[in-house]
């Protein structure tokens, strides 16, 4: 199972800071997300960065391994 | 970091709680009075970093604020008081500042950053910390700082949230390093993302994490410890956690495969983004087959000065992006830009594109052509 942690806002769509969650591929990841949780994380996860173990993926088909943790960050830009 | 002068009795008395640091130590106490660091935005994130860089000795102060206080500043701003209110935030910091050390040298912009002048405000500092409140801002610093190889102090707050890291593009770092476009390659659209001025945020966190950026600042700038490179340091304040995430470099935009553009020039502009980069082995190559090509240094006069690729046109980037400019660039051969790193060349390589010439850009920049140079002469 891919460890997912989530932060900040999209810590709190998912109402988890982290899940374990079994998936093929980026895609596959996304909707399994998005079912678990509904249309707030989906809002959420359209802005966010995803880091597969640190390096930042965008395509779908990318592969993600039972052995990757997954990061997902919102971007915010306060100071 | 290179250190300053021997510490003065006065210095000595001043800096003792840092000279009793087996780690830290006189030298190090040198090389911060004789740093030159920018802090752009002397707001929530940027008063408590300025407090402390001031407080620990940093010989020099470039502080980056166009903005006026506000009383809804007071409650993070730490810089600022309610006399202050209504007036230039560098003018209350450079107030507060001096208080701390008389001797502290500020060095005051009034003007808004922006992608155009951004470059020119940070060359000439060891170090940057970005504190300020725009995404446009924000990539404008990283970029600049990407451009000049300045190491960037960067972190973001929101509501109870931060997300604080080290960006360093440097070819010997692990893929080049990493900036912020490694974590957000684009600002998000706009309004898609709350504000501050939005949606709060909790001042003392503000002190939590400017607190943090002054001390990597002096890690950085003393060398000691492990600076916060290839990590992001994501802060929950209601939980009171911090997580440590991984970061690092996209794939580089240049692979062998996929952009051989030089061994197959062919007419740019409906070309994807991805073919336009090629890598030294590729420019090699190209050379060595005695293939048409001209090397074109878009480096500033000064950056030239200390070693250029034998043969390479000379002319500089703002040079490059207007039409007088481009007139002494042959038509007949593949256009190869190079800079320092590499996103000057790359904007060089689309204007020229744009103009009807065909051009790439060197990945990787004029320390990669000065790497495989070396290479060579190990090798053979």
């Amino acid at each position: 199972m891919t460890q997912v942690r989530y932060f900040a806002a999209a810590a709190e769509a998912a109402g988890t800071p982290s899940e374990a969650i079994h998936a093929g591929t980026l895609g596959d990841l996304r909707a399994r997300m998005i079912a678990a949780h509904g249309p707030d994380l989906e809002r959420v996860l359209a802005r966010c960065a995803v880091l597969v173990d640190g390096r930042r993926v965008d395509d779908p088909e990318a592969p993600i391994a039972d052995a990757d943790v997954v990061d997902i960050l919102p971007p915010f830009a306060g100071g | 970091m290179p250190p300053g002068p021997p510490l003065t009795p006065e210095q000595t008395e001043t800096y003792a709680r840092h000279l009793l640091l087996p780690a830290l130590g006189e030298v190090a106490q040198r090389r911060l009075l004789a740093a030159r660091v920018c802090v752009v935005g002397a707001g929530g994130l940027g008063s408590p970093a300025l407090l402390y860089l001031a407080a620990a000795g940093v010989g020099t102060l470039g502080i980056i604020d166009d903005d006026v206080v506000d009383r809804t500043n007071l409650q993070r701003q730490v810089l600022h008081g309610v006399d202050d209110v209504g007036r230039s935030k560098l003018d209350s910091a450079a107030e507060r500042l001096r208080a701390i050390d008389p001797d502290l040298v500020i060095e005051p912009h009034r003007e808004r950053l922006t992608a155009d002048n951004a470059t020119a405000m940070l060359r000439g500092y060891d170090l940057v910390l970005d504190g300020t409140d725009t995404f446009e801002t924000r990539y404008a610093v990283s970029d600049a700082c990407a451009e000049l190889g300045i190491p960037l102090v960067w972190a973001s707050v929101l509501g109870f949230d931060a997300q604080i890291s080290v960006f360093w593009a440097r070819p010997d770092l692990a893929g080049g390093g990493t900036t912020l476009r490694d974590l957000f390659p684009d600002p998000p659209a706009p309004g898609s993302v709350p504000s501050c001025a939005e949606a709060g945020v909790l001042g003392s966190l503000t002190g939590q994490v400017g607190s943090t950026m002054a001390t990597e600042a002096i890690k950085l700038i003393t060398g000691i410890g492990e600076p916060l490179l290839g990590r992001v340091l994501v802060l929950d304040a209601l939980a009171q956690r911090w997580t440590e995430v991984p970061l690092r470099p996209r794939e580089r935009r240049s692979t062998p495969v996929r952009s051989a553009p030089v061994e197959a020039p062919a007419r740019a502009p409906e070309r994807s983004p991805v073919a336009d980069a090629v890598d030294i082995d590729q420019l090699r190559a190209a050379v060595a087959q005695g293939e048409p090509v001209t090397l074109l240094d878009v480096r500033e006069t000064f950056e030239v000065a200390h070693g250029a690729i034998p043969g390479a046109l000379h002319i500089p980037l703002a040079h490059v992006l207007t039409e007088t400019g481009r007139e002494a660039i042959p038509r007949d051969a593949v256009v190869v830009a190079y800079c320092q790193v590499g996103p000057r060349a790359e904007r060089a390589a689309t204007a020229l594109r744009a103009a009807g010439i065909d051009a790439r850009w060197l990945v990787g920049g004029y320390p990669a052509w000065v790497a495989a140079e070396h290479e060579n002469v190990r090798t053979s």
